[in-house]
């Protein structure tokens, strides 16, 4: 017995020596060059320029990308119009999953996690409020954007990794309650502790988030003029309590750097492919109403004038014009400079559109003062967008002095939103194009003859990724016979 | 081994471990002199490969897997003209294709876009009269029945002559040049007169147009012109079906003539021997059902992203030994 016992002690002990020679070593599992612990400034970083576009990539999923400001359009297309021309149906939103929305997932889930909260990686970034609330306003804002572009999508059942690689598609009028309840519980969220740092949008000033949280929170009430007005005008009322942007500070204005890595991507477009001219119905209303934005929207044609592109112009027609260079023009207007340069800012929401949706609240009678504070709040609208855009206070006033301008309740909301279409050039597409499938304003080329979508109608909607056809099959067949044929004529939920 | 996820996941990709694949393959050679005379001397080799193979298992739940059947491959080419690692191709915006492996059939799969179609088989209309696009539809497999050489080389009193065929049977590539050709109206398809006698490039109005041969979805046949440019430009131009060609070839891949001087003919030159032949790679595509496209040198075995023409080389050899 006392041999067996001593040999057992032996092979304990080169268990032993082999143990600690691993630790030695170290693990081959864990990097020595990567953190270990999730650097959530980082994240929040990554998130905000996802949405602005990397490289001046022109990704559908920017918030000032090509295929919105189509929709709207702002821009025609001078070579290839097949986005124009709605034959490009199917848009992928996995990226929207894969990129910021699980990286701003992880800033919350790093922030709550009692473990994590308090590590140095996590605070220096911000208090865990104050990283909490931003990234739920950022979560809510690409939520809004996404369902308002594919109607409905995975959300509750979304951002699980392994634990389900099939969500179930969550219907649009329960994702619109549930992301103005995030917005109105995000921007109550902040407190006084140390400001955010990676914040590239508003540089750690909590009141400009909370502005754009209840900014975005009235856009979405007002959203639900035609499906849900009694909805609508209660959570219009809510946001307003919560405070909206009160003035062109709050915009919120995502800044592209004067380097290629950052740059604009209609910059980019313009170093040699000139894919895009100015629309004629940007031009053509410009110039109707002696607009002062003109200039700045709109580059000079080789005879210095101001000519558009009429939408929508394809095959042998499009060889009569031709968009030429920065350099050397043509006879049809590229996008001005100064809101295509290459650290032009783009504005995702602007305190003029905030004035004008208020101005809409009040002519509907959401909120106090009828006609008369409609007027003033669309008054106030052209001006903030003037101003933003250069415009000098005299040239405003001119402006609006003239009758075409001047606001009157008959054309209340043809005015409004023509005028909110105009402010929002080469801004937040996707925005444009929703208002303009909720209210049929400002009156856009619609049929566009020799279009390939149904009817050759502007689209309601855009059509699912592949990937849920391939590898959500079950889902997928039960989001269209809930929403209808996954189709561009098929109209999202608050679309009546 | 990666398998691509549903990205709503929040992730792009699950890292499994690898699923089974089972093959079968046959290759058979020959080789000898057939001939052998004092005077002439002819050598030939052939050969011909069949393989055949089947996915057994990808993963619970994964029926289909998309492979890169020309290797990992390190890098991608900018344009979107990837050739090693390869997985599909597709324009940004535009229904794409890809090589997938499919539980129950063999591993090159290409599934693209295609035509609809009815039960019967015919390509289905919109009312516009242009064909309605179908995301997912397997185009066949890039996998040929068999492929082969033969090898020959005759020599009769120093003459020499050689010459090499090879040949491949089967298998689907999808072609970009033939896509981007018809799309930008310099395909030969895109001019000529239709059934009415009117040049298609006409304006439909004035009888122009080409008329898609196929059905309502009701079932009734379809008699409305479609603009020419338009159907070429911006709706074949996303049926990858319609580009998709069969690859099956026979091709001399080269030829070469050429003498051997004797060492008597060589007399006071101050050499041990002599010879002097003429060699020609790619001279002639014998049989192929494709116009326009090699399919024996194309960039990735399942497509070419618009290559150039493959050249054909001319050489001059001299051998001379002191």
């Amino acid at each position: 017995m006392k041999k067996i016992f001593n040999i057992s002690k032996y092979i304990i002990g080169a268990g032993v020596v082999i143990l600690s020679s691993c630790k030695v070593g170290g693990d081959v599992n864990v990097n020595p060059n990567q953190s270990p612990n999730a650097q959530t400034g980082y994240m929040l970083s990554s998130a905000i320029q996802f949405l602005g576009g990397v490289n001046g990539a022109g990704a559908t999923t920017n918030i000032n990308s090509f295929a919105g400001e189509l929709y709207s359009q702002y821009l025609s297309e001078t070579f290839y119009t097949n986005e124009s021309l709605f034959s490009l149906k199917q848009y992928d939103y996995q990226n929207y999953y894969t990129g910021p929305l699980q990286d701003l997932k992880t800033v919350i889930t790093v922030n709550t996690d009692p473990a994590k909260k308090s590590l140095e990686t996590t605070t220096r970034y911000g208090s865990n409020n104050n990283q909490i609330a931003s990234a739920r306003i950022l979560t809510a804002f690409i939520y809004l954007t996404m369902t308002d572009r594919w109607g409905d999508i995975p959300y509750t059942q979304a951002l699980s990794g392994s634990a389900n690689f099939s969500p179930v598609f969550d219907a649009q009028k329960d994702i619109y309650p549930s992301l103005m309840k995030e917005l109105d519980e995000a921007q109550k969220q902040f407190d006084d502790g140390p400001a955010l740092t990676g914040d590239i949008l508003f540089h750690g000033n909590n009141n400009k988030w909370k502005h754009w949280a209840n900014s975005l929170h009235a856009i979405m009430a007002l959203r639900l003029s035609k499906v849900d007005p009694a909805t609508g005008r209660t959570e219009f009322a809510k946001a307003v309590a919560g405070g909206l942007m009160i003035s062109n500070e709050d915009n919120v204005s995502y800044t592209y750097l004067a380097a290629q890595t950052n740059e604009n991507p209609y910059f980019n477009n313009y170093r040699n492919r000139y894919d895009y001219a100015v629309s004629s119905l940007v031009v053509n209303t410009l110039q109707g109403f002696n607009d002062p934005r003109l200039p700045v929207y709109v580059a000079p044609t080789v005879s210095k004038t101001y000519v558009g592109l009429p939408y929508g112009t394809y095959g042998d027609k499009l060889g009569d014009y031709s968009a030429g260079t920065r350099d050397k023009p043509g006879n049809v207007s590229l996008i001005g400079l100064t809101v295509s340069n290459q650290d032009s800012p783009t504005i995702w929401t602007s305190y003029a559109q905030v004035l004008f949706t208020e101005a809409e609240a009040a002519h509907l009678g959401w909120i106090a003062g009828g006609d008369g504070a409609a007027a003033d709040f669309y008054n106030q609208g052209i001006t903030a967008s003037l101003t933003q855009n250069g415009i000098s206070a005299g040239d405003a006033a001119t402006y609006l002095a003239q009758a075409s301008i001047k606001f009157s309740a008959n054309t209340a909301l043809e005015q409004i939103l023509l005028q909110k279409w105009i402010a929002g050039f080469l801004s937040n597409g996707w925005e444009s194009w929703a208002e303009y499938r909720r209210t049929g304003l400002p009156k856009l080329l619609d049929p566009v003859p020799g279009s390939l979508s149904p009817g050759q109608k502007i689209p309601r909607r855009q059509q699912y990724p592949q990937t849920e056809h391939d590898l959500n099959l079950t889902n997928y067949n039960n989001v269209i016979s809930r929403q209808g044929p996954d189709a561009l004529d098929t109209r999202v939920w608050w679309d009546k | 081994m990666p398998l691509p996820v549903n990205g709503t996941s929040g992730y792009s990709v699950a890292v499994i471990n690898a699923g089974e694949i089972k093959n079968n393959g046959i290759e058979i050679t020959l080789g000898g002199t057939p001939v052998k005379t004092k005077e002439f001397t002819w050598n030939a080799d052939f050969n011909v490969a069949f393989n055949r193979n089947k996915v057994v298992s990808i993963f619970p739940g994964i029926n289909s897997l998309q492979v890169s059947p020309d290797g990992a491959g390190g890098y991608g080419l900018a344009g979107g003209n990837q050739a090693a690692g390869a997985k599909s191709f597709g324009f940004v915006g535009s229904p794409s294709f890809g090589v997938n492996g499919v539980l129950g059939q063999s591993y090159g799969q290409i599934i693209g876009s295609g035509f609809t179609r009815d039960t019967k088989g015919n390509i289905v209309v919109d009312q516009t009269g242009m064909p309605v696009v179908n995301n997912s539809v397997n185009l066949g497999s890039m996998l040929p029945s068999y492929t082969g050489g033969f090898t020959n080389s005759f020599n009769y009193k120093g003459v020499v002559v050689a010459f090499s065929l090879d040949f491949q049977k089967g298998g689907k590539f999808v072609s970009v040049t033939e896509q981007n050709l018809n799309g930008s109206g310099l395909g030969a398809e895109t001019v000529g007169n239709n059934a009415k006698g009117n040049p298609v490039r006409n304006d439909v109005a004035n009888g122009g147009g080409t008329l898609v041969q196929g059905v309502h979805a009701d079932g009734t046949p379809n008699t409305t012109y479609v603009n020419t440019r338009q159907l070429y430009e911006q709706v074949y131009s996303q049926i990858w079906e319609k580009y998709t060609f069969d690859a099956s070839y026979v091709k001399l891949r080269e030829v070469s003539v050429g003498y051997s001087f004797s060492k008597k003919m060589l007399g006071r030159l101050p050499f041990q021997s002599a010879y002097f032949g003429v060699t020609a790679q790619n001279p002639w595509l014998i049989y192929s059902k494709v116009k326009g496209v090699d399919p024996s040198q194309l960039q990735t075995s399942f497509y070419e992203g618009g290559q150039l023409p493959n050249t054909r080389n001319l050489g001059v050899n001299l051998k001379l030994t002191f």
